[in-house]
């Protein structure tokens, strides 16, 4: 589970945990094992922000009106929140969910001391960033938060050039019938600019980090082939 | 995989961030590290101008205000693409790059008009022949997928005939934005509201043309008569109403409001 979520550097809420387990990339006892680790009477670290209740930035360039979610109580996940020696657990309260973020210091450990073991992890963290950023496109697109342009040249488009090739197996395998996409995303709670944002303000060093050449390069040279997109697309 | 989650997360970056900056800083960064990565082959090469497209896609439309310091930056991205170019193998790709370059230099000239360089007729032919002798023949060679890039054509073609004094929507035109109306119903609001606007823009640039030219008329017909003031401001009067019923009926008859609004609630709907 530390090797899991230390891949995330941004940290993930507990809905991309659900939906980690809905994809078979962990297994469905993670919120047991934090549960045990973290429940409520453990004494939390008196430094940084305790339970503290981060407001993820604001939408400056929202352009549809905002709706204001009432925070309710996470009654579902009863954990502490806090920073605690290798992981830091805030609750957002727009979004009424726990971000588990872990701490630098074990990430970069991971990616320094570990880098063999988490080849696998790595991968599948790949994977979900790339579920993540096809979904995210597509609920902005449903929701009309963002609107192509005449001269839009970006993977907001789905014409032409710009359009997923059908013989990409990882088009194939996860995005083709958009039966892989986030479920989250097409939660109820989800529905403005403000709620997109927070969530693409919480994965965007997820996203940022999948540009670590240190961990693609050892998995193309695996491929043999050195071609980028054979084995693990 | 690496290809999909790269360029979406460039595109998620421009879609969030403000500074236009920032997002070229982060793409030629991704074109680096793929630089990075040695990877040879068709499709590296078209992932490339891919990023290299997005780049002159900001360069040309975010940056605000005079754009024509932003030339030798497009033609360096242009440059570098047609290199990369080579590397790919089918001729289809190679076309569907090569119409994204013609129509991304219209779409940088139909830009630079606004620049008061005081050449707009000219230019406006220049792009009139991009489009219909580049972009036009291109889409006409592939077999698939061209109906967006048809409908964009005929919008910027629509968007140049606008803001050409002279110019007015020709049948085929008016065919075309209406075609590409459907499509982008489908996938784009704000190019559907566009080309919505594009119509009915051109009824009325229709209208007003009709109304000069029955001006025109009107006053040779009497100009060989000698009139008193009396009848001067009884003819005056005349004119009025005859004008007005003209533009009534025509209005009547094209009903450009008409056609925005359906468009418009179609949209919503």
């Amino acid at each position: 589970m530390i090797m899991k979520l230390g891949v995330f550097p941004g940290g993930l809420l507990a809905l991309d945990l659900k939906e980690l387990v809905i994809h078979g990339f962990i297994s469905d006892d993670w919120k047991a094992t934090l549960m045990s680790l973290f429940t409520n009477d453990i004494e939390q670290s008196p430094q940084g922000y305790i339970g503290s209740d981060i407001n993820t930035t604001e939408i400056k360039q929202c352009r549809t009106p905002v709706r204001h979610n009432t925070p309710q109580p996470i009654e579902s996940f009863p954990i502490s929140t806090g920073d605690f020696l290798w992981i830091q657990i805030n609750k957002i309260s727009s979004l009424n969910e726990v971000l588990l973020i872990p701490t630098q210091a074990v990430n970069e450990f991971l990616i320094r001391e570990f880098q063999n073991e988490i080849k696998e992890i790595e991968l599948m963290r790949l994977q979900y960033l790339t579920l993540l950023s096809q979904s995210l496109l597509a609920k902005i697109r449903s929701l009309s938060i963002y609107h192509e342009s005449l001269l839009e040249n970006s993977a907001f488009c789905q014409h032409g050039l710009w359009a997923l090739t059908e013989d990409n197996s990882f088009y194939k395998k996860f995005l083709k019938d958009e039966v892989c996409m986030m479920s989250y995303l097409y939660n109820s709670n989800i529905k403005t600019a403000k709620d997109i944002q927070n969530i693409y303000n919480i994965h965007e060093s997820n996203l940022s980090s999948s540009l670590r050449l240190s961990l693609i390069k050892p998995m193309i040279a695996n491929t043999g082939t050195l071609t980028l997109f054979s084995t693990y697309d | 995989m690496i290809e999909i989650l790269w360029f979406s997360t460039l595109t998620l970056y421009k879609i969030f961030s403000k500074n236009p900056e920032a997002v070229i800083s982060l793409a030629s960064k991704m074109l680096g590290l793929l630089n990075e990565l040695d990877v040879k082959g068709s499709q590296m090469a078209l992932l490339k101008i891919k990023f290299h497209l997005f780049i002159i896609g900001i360069i040309v439309k975010q940056r605000r205000g005079d754009i024509s310091h932003a030339e030798n930056e497009f033609k360096s991205e242009v440059k570098l693409i047609h290199e990369l170019k080579s590397e790919i193998a089918e001729p289809d790709t190679i076309q569907r790059i090569t119409f994204e370059l013609e129509f991304a230099r219209a779409y940088y000239l139909n830009r630079q008009k606004k620049d008061k360089h005081g050449e707009g007729q000219k230019r406006f032919q220049e792009i009139v022949k991009i489009l219909k002798e580049s972009c036009d023949k291109i889409l006409g060679t592939l077999h698939y997928q061209t109906d967006v890039d048809r409908a964009k054509v005929a919008l910027l073609l629509s968007k140049v005939q606008i803001l050409s004094t002279r110019g007015t929507a020709d049948t085929i035109l008016k065919e075309r934005l209406f075609s590409g109306l459907k499509q982008f119903q489908r996938s784009t609001k704000k190019l559907a509201l566009q080309t919505s606007y594009s119509i009915g823009y051109l009824h009325y640039q229709y209208i007003i043309q009709f109304l000069i030219f029955s001006k025109a008329n009107f006053e040779r017909h009497f100009a060989q008569k000698t009139l008193s003031m009396e009848e001067s401001a009884q003819l005056d009067r005349i004119k009025k109403i005859y004008l007005k019923q003209e533009a009534l009926s025509l209005v009547k008859s094209v009903n450009p409001i008409r056609v925005l609004v359906d468009n418009i609630i179609t949209i919503d709907q």
